[in-house]
């Protein structure tokens, strides 16, 4: 049995296994850096840690107009990856039954970001694979812009 | 929730379960492997060295040893216990020679270690052949059979004496394991356990402390962050919850204070509304009165028409009994003897004396009438003063103060109302902080609920506290969510009321001015009505003097008809010298002159009357007018206060649903503190 942080982007309910999640951050003021790739909206400050946040809304093109919004940190390949959605709702725990294998293409999402459907009471959640939420391009530029801000805050 | 785990699901057992199933499973393999190894070697040493034996008897048998000396080495192969039998058999299966043992056969007993065993009899065939030189052909064969009797025995031994070995060191491996575990991890967890389940029980005031620096260290140290970071929000929810609570006793406060005030200017208004109505009846009263007057100045009128048509006849008559006294007076002084003429002209004027008592005192009458008219007026003015010096104006002015004190109370109302309206904005504030407060509990509960899921098998308790903290904050969200909404209602009730004030303001303004006016008006009814009065009194003092003036034209007339008797007396006694009648006639001008300057001045007097009574019509007629005015700006105002008093009402309506409102509010935050309350919290420090 796996649990997952199930959170929501406009109507759509995500989950990310919890043993990825370090926590989870109110909204916070974002710094843009200089150089950042493409896909990071800015860095966040946890108690003087540079995390690098992405936007999932973006990510996924699903346009909300929820005002309210949250930060998921969670730990990929060893950095820290902030990622911002709408709202969260709970914790849920899965069986692996209840886990079905992706198909082709889900609401538009490449199946190469997800784990699987999770299916609980009428609800299909959307299992992320956090690995792969980046390519490895994206990764290489992460890890530099990261250099880049930690370097950055241990100037400042 | 939390409580003893069962001791078959403690990691202590498991773990141990674990280390003696592994420990016996490759224990057994390794054993078993050996003592297949061991048999299988055994095994074949026994088989060599059968084999050897019957190698060494065939070779007895190729040389040609007679059958003596084969018996030998055949009982000394017997001998050495191995081997149970020895055949010597030719190629046509006929037994030449043959040595068996006698040994106890002990029956085909079924061996539980089948595998490690090696059968009781086996057989060994070796074939003979003819020596070389005959040709190498097949002579017959030996067959040996022998016994696996020794090493069952060596195998026996090593199936027993380990097992029991091994078994006394895995006891001494699980009490080592169980006293290890005890120590390291049993008596932390316990700890942690039972603060957890004072935690859950609401008890925040555990400690958890003297952990080693190990992963037990880290989740107490996790615990009691969450712990610190609960109370303070506990603390911070607590102390709001209580100004929540003061500033919605303080609201209901001003609120009473509100009623009260809106009470009490609805009482102002019915006092006002019933001095109004007062002051309206008195002024029916007097409209009345003014339109009686009317009447009376009227009937004064005609009675003065008369009386001036009568004094013109008293005048006429006058003015002849003047001329006839005179011509009288002139032919008594010229003609003495005309006796005739004299006596008819005495007769003249005695009728003309009679005409004029009768006028007299049909004038009397007329006066009379007049006084009577007069003073009926003079009461009805000095009534009309007194009424309107009187009551109404203390009225009006009771009016006027009541306005004033409802103006004051108004004013009153709206800054509480005011004021109200401010709190209800500190009230949005609070609601706003607890909003964050509880959106913080909110995270700080999905984050213990990811540490307690991340724990795993320890974290399960722990994950009890994180779903109790997030059912709390959504329940002070939810609270939060309904007390807005009746803060919101109360705004905008308090809107209501504002506006309901302002109106009134506006109203009890208008008010004001209206009865300041009617106040004007009604003292220039007063004025009016003294001058009326003064009037009336005038009037009744000259009918007064005119009563007085015809009583002498009476005594006067008297007189004269007494002289004219006296006259005509002596005309009848025609004795009586002229002179003496020459001064009689001169009397009779003389009062004949009296008679005359008594009607000029009763014509005189009846003018001023006429003129007074003219102006006193005059007057009533204003006042009359003025008192229609005034009792329509009466009738005005006393509309307004009605509708004054109807706002007023609805403002006590507002007022009362504010109050029901303010009750529902209060008993929520009631709610919401006890729901605090039943947290233990340390003191805030």
């Amino acid at each position: 049995m796996e649990k997952f942080a199930v959170f929501k982007i406009g109507e759509e309910d995500f989950g990310v296994n919890i043993n990825r999640v370090v926590e989870i951050l109110k909204s916070q003021k974002i710094y843009f850096l200089p150089e950042l790739p493409d896909f990071i909206s800015g860095v966040i400050n946890v108690r003087g840690d540079v995390i690098p946040l992405l936007d999932l809304r973006k990510r996924f093109g699903i346009h909300t107009g929820a005002e309210k919004c949250r930060i998921i940190v969670v730990r990929c390949e060893d950095e820290k990856i902030g990622l911002l959605v709408d709202e969260i709702d709970k914790i849920i725990p899965f069986h692996p039954e209840e886990i079905s294998a992706p198909p082709a293409m889900f609401k538009g999402l490449k199946t190469e970001y997800l784990t699987g459907l999770g299916k609980k009471e009428d609800r299909i959640i959307i299992l992320l694979n956090i690995e792969r939420l980046l390519t490895s391009e994206e990764k290489i530029a992460l890890q530099s812009a990261s250099l880049t801000a930690d370097g950055l805050s241990n100037d400042s | 929730m939390i409580g003893k785990i069962k001791i078959k699901n403690t990691l202590v057992a498991n773990f141990t379960v674990m280390i003696l199933l592994i420990l016996v499973i490759g224990q057994g393999i390794l054993y078993a492997w050996l003592m297949l190894y061991q048999r299988s070697y055994l095994k074949d040493r026994l088989r060599d060295e059968v084999a050897a034996t019957a190698g060494l008897i065939r070779d007895a048998v190729t040389m040609g040893h007679d059958s003596k000396q084969l018996d030998m080495f055949l009982e000394m192969a017997v001998k050495s216990g191995t081997i149970l039998s020895v055949k010597i058999i030719d190629v046509n299966g006929n037994i030449l020679a043959a040595k068996a043992v006698q040994y106890k056969e002990e029956g085909s007993r079924i061996n539980p270690f089948f595998m490690f065993y090696v059968p009781e009899s086996n057989i060994i065939n070796l074939p003979v052949k003819t020596s070389a030189s005959g040709g190498g052909k097949d002579a017959g064969r030996i067959e040996v059979v022998y016994s696996g009797r020794s090493v069952n025995e060596v195998m026996r031994r090593f199936l027993i004496i380990p097992p029991f070995m091994q078994v006394a060191t895995f006891l001494i491996v699980i009490y080592a394991i169980v006293k290890f575990f005890q120590r390291k991890v049993g008596r932390p967890v316990k700890r942690i356990n039972e603060a957890l389940a004072r935690a859950t029980g609401g008890d925040l005031t555990v400690e958890l402390s003297e952990f080693r620096d190990d992963e037990f260290g880290s989740i107490a140290e996790g615990f009691k962050f969450l712990i610190g970071r609960l109370t303070s929000t506990l603390n911070k929810l607590r102390s709001m919850s209580e100004d929540v609570s003061m500033a919605i006793n303080q609201l209901t406060l001003t609120f009473k204070n509100v009623n009260q005030g809106t009470q009490k200017q609805t009482e102002a208004i019915n006092e006002i509304t019933t001095a109004i109505k007062h002051a309206g009846e008195s002024h029916k009263q007097i409209t009345e009165d003014t339109g009686k007057l009317v009447d009376f100045s009227n009937e004064n009128v005609t009675s003065l028409l008369e009386m001036k048509a009568t004094g013109d006849e008293i005048a006429l008559s006058t003015g002849r009994l003047f001329k006839a006294a005179e011509d009288a007076y002139s032919a008594v002084a010229e003609v003495s003897q005309t006796a005739k003429v004299i006596a008819e002209n005495a007769g003249e004027a005695s009728s003309a004396v009679e005409d004029t008592s009768a006028a007299v005192e049909e004038i009397n009458a007329s006066v009379k009438e007049v006084e009577g008219n007069a003073r009926e007026s003079a009461r009805l003015a000095s009534n009309t003063r007194a009424m309107l010096g009187g009551q109404c104006l203390d009225e009006v002015s009771d009016a006027i103060t009541s306005m004033d004190t409802l103006m004051s109370e108004v004013k009153q109302s709206s800054e509480i109302v005011s004021r109200l309206s401010g709190r209800s904005a500190d009230i949005e504030k609070v609601l706003k902080v607890i909003k964050d407060v509880t959106e913080q509990t909110n995270l700080l509960s999905l984050n213990a609920a990811i540490l307690a899921a991340q724990a795993g098998e320890y974290g399960k308790s722990f994950s009890v506290v994180a779903d109790e903290i997030r059912g709390l904050s959504d329940r002070t969200s939810a609270s939060t969510k309904e007390i807005s909404n009746i803060v919101k209602t109360i705004q905008s009730e308090i809107a209501d009321a504002v506006k309901a004030i302002d109106s009134n303001m506006n109203r009890a303004a208008e008010s004001h001015t209206l009865v300041y006016k009617s106040g004007e008006d009604m003292a220039r009814a007063l004025e009016v009505a003294q001058k009326s009065a003064a009037m009336a009194d005038a009037i009744e003092r000259a009918t007064g003097e005119q009563t007085k003036g015809l009583k002498q034209i009476a005594v006067s007339v008297e007189n004269i008809r007494k002289m004219m008797e006296h006259t005509a007396k002596a005309t009848q006694e025609q004795q009586t010298g002229t002179a003496h009648l020459l001064e009689s006639v001169s009397d009779v001008k003389d009062a004949a002159d009296i008679v005359k300057r008594g009607a000029e001045e009763e014509a005189a007097g009846i003018k001023a009357v006429s003129t007074n009574l003219e102006l006193a019509d005059e007057r009533i007629k204003q006042i009359g007018e003025a008192t229609s005015g005034y009792q329509k700006v009466n009738e005005g105002t006393a509309d307004a206060m009605e509708q004054m008093r109807a706002i007023g009402m609805a403002a006590v309506k507002d007022v009362e649903e504010v109050s029901i409102s303010l009750t529902t509010l209060s008993k929520e935050i009631e709610l919401l503190k006890k729901e605090m309350e039943a947290f233990k919290v340390k003191n805030a420090k």
